[in-house]
C-alpha cells in the first residue's frame, strides 16, 4: 500500500520524534502519527511525503544534530511527484470546494508517481484535516464520476488512476 | 496482493476499488448487509498500549543513535530559535511556521510522463 503524508502529519511525525528525545509530552496527533510510521514498514506500507515536507527538511540538514531524525526519516519515506494530468485534475478538484493546497494532495494522490516513475497514485491519504475528509467523503461519488469522465481520453495507465482514501493516520493500519 | 476469492471472479483489490467509488449511503447498506466487515474492523482495532511500546521503542532508538544524549533546548533550530523555543509554541504557531519553510507550489513542477506498465493503486 502506498500512503501519501500530507503536510501536518508529516510534522507531527518530526515534531513526535523531536518530543520523544526531549522527554516532552508527545501530542495525541503526534503520537497517531509515529505510530503510523513506525509500522507503515512492518505491514507492506510505503509512505510517501510531500515536496514541501523534503524542503523543509532539507533546510535544518546543515544543523548536525538533527541529522539523525532527518536521515531516518527521508530513509523511511519517498518523494511524491506530480505526473500528467496532475494540474488538470487539481484544477477539477477546486470545483468541489476543496483549497488549492488540499486539491493539490489530493490531486497527488491521485496522479503522483515515486521517482523511478514506476507507479501511479496513492492508496490512501493521511491527514488530521477533519474538514478536507469530510468534504471528500460528501463528494466522493460526484468526483469518482468526474474522474471517469476525464478519463476516458486518457491514455494508460493514466485512465486507471482511482481515487485514494483519505483517513486519519490511526485509521489507517490495522493490527 | 490477495488471491481471488473462491467462486468469484474478482479480486480483494477490485471489490476494495468498488466499494471506494461507491457513495456513503452504499456503503452504509453494505455494512447493513453484511455486518461482519463492521466485527472484522473492531478485531483489528490496534491498543493504546501496543502503540505506546511502538513510540517508546523509537525513542530508544533515536537516544541510540544520539549516542544517549538528546538533541536539548537550547539546541539551534531555524531562524535563530532554539529547539525549545519551537517547540514550546502553540501548535497552529509551528504550523504557520512549517507552511513558511516548507513553501512549494506544485504546480511549478515538472509533470513526469509515467511508463505505460506503471502499478496503479489498485
Amino acid at each position: 500500500m502506498r500512503c501519501l503524508l500530507d503536510k501536518v502529519t508529516a510534522r507531527h511525525i518530526m515534531e513526535g520524534m523531536l518530543a520523544v528525545v526531549e522527554e516532552r509530552i508527545v501530542t495525541s496527533a503526534e503520537f497517531s502519527a509515529l505510530d503510523l510510521y513506525q509500522r507503515a514498514p512492518h505491514q507492506d506500507t510505503q509512505l510517501f511525503i510531500l515536496p514541501h515536507t523534503e524542503t523543509l527538511l532539507r533546510r535544518l540538514e546543515h544543523l548536525p544534530r538533527y541529522n539523525v531524525l532527518i536521515r531516518r526519516f527521508l530513509a523511511a519515506t519517498t518523494v511524491a511527484r506530480p505526473t500528467r494530468y496532475f494540474k488538470r485534475w487539481a484544477r477539477r478538484l477546486r470545483e468541489y470546494g476543496f483549497t488549492k493546497e488540499d486539491a493539490d494532495i489530493l490531486a497527488l494522490a491521485t496522479f503522483g508517481t515515486t521517482p523511478a516513475i514506476s507507479a501511479l497514485g496513492m492508496h490512501v491519504v493521511a491527514t488530521f484535516d477533519q474538514p478536507m475528509m469530510n468534504q471528500w467523503e460528501a463528494q466522493q461519488a460526484a468526483i469518482s464520476r468526474r474522474l471517469g469522465y476525464m478519463q476516458r481520453n486518457l491514455p494508460a495507465p493514466y485512465r486507471h488512476a482511482l481515487l485514494p482514501q483519505v483517513q486519519r493516520p490511526e485509521d489507517i493500519l490495522g493490527s | 496482493m490477495a488471491e481471488s476469492i473462491f467462486a468469484l471472479p474478482v479480486s480483494l483489490e477490485q471489490i476494495a476499488a468498488l466499494i471506494r467509488r461507491m457513495s456513503p449511503e452504499d456503503r452504509r447498506a453494505l455494512v447493513k448487509l453484511a455486518p461482519e466487515l463492521r466485527e472484522a474492523a473492531m478485531q483489528t482495532k490496534r491498543t493504546i498500549e501496543d502503540a505506546r511500546e511502538s513510540v517508546a521503542q523509537l525513542r530508544r532508538e533515536l537516544l541510540q543513535e544520539l549516542g544517549g544524549q538528546p538533541l536539548g533546548p537550547d539546541a539551534p533550530f531555524l531562524e535563530g530559535m532554539t529547539l525549545g523555543q519551537y517547540l514550546d509554541l502553540p501548535d497552529a504557531e509551528r504550523a504557520k511556521l512549517w507552511d513558511k519553510w516548507s513553501d512549494v507550489d506544485l504546480h511549478e513542477l515538472e509533470e513526469l510522463e509515467i511508463k505505460p506498465d506503471a502499478v496503479s493503486a489498485r
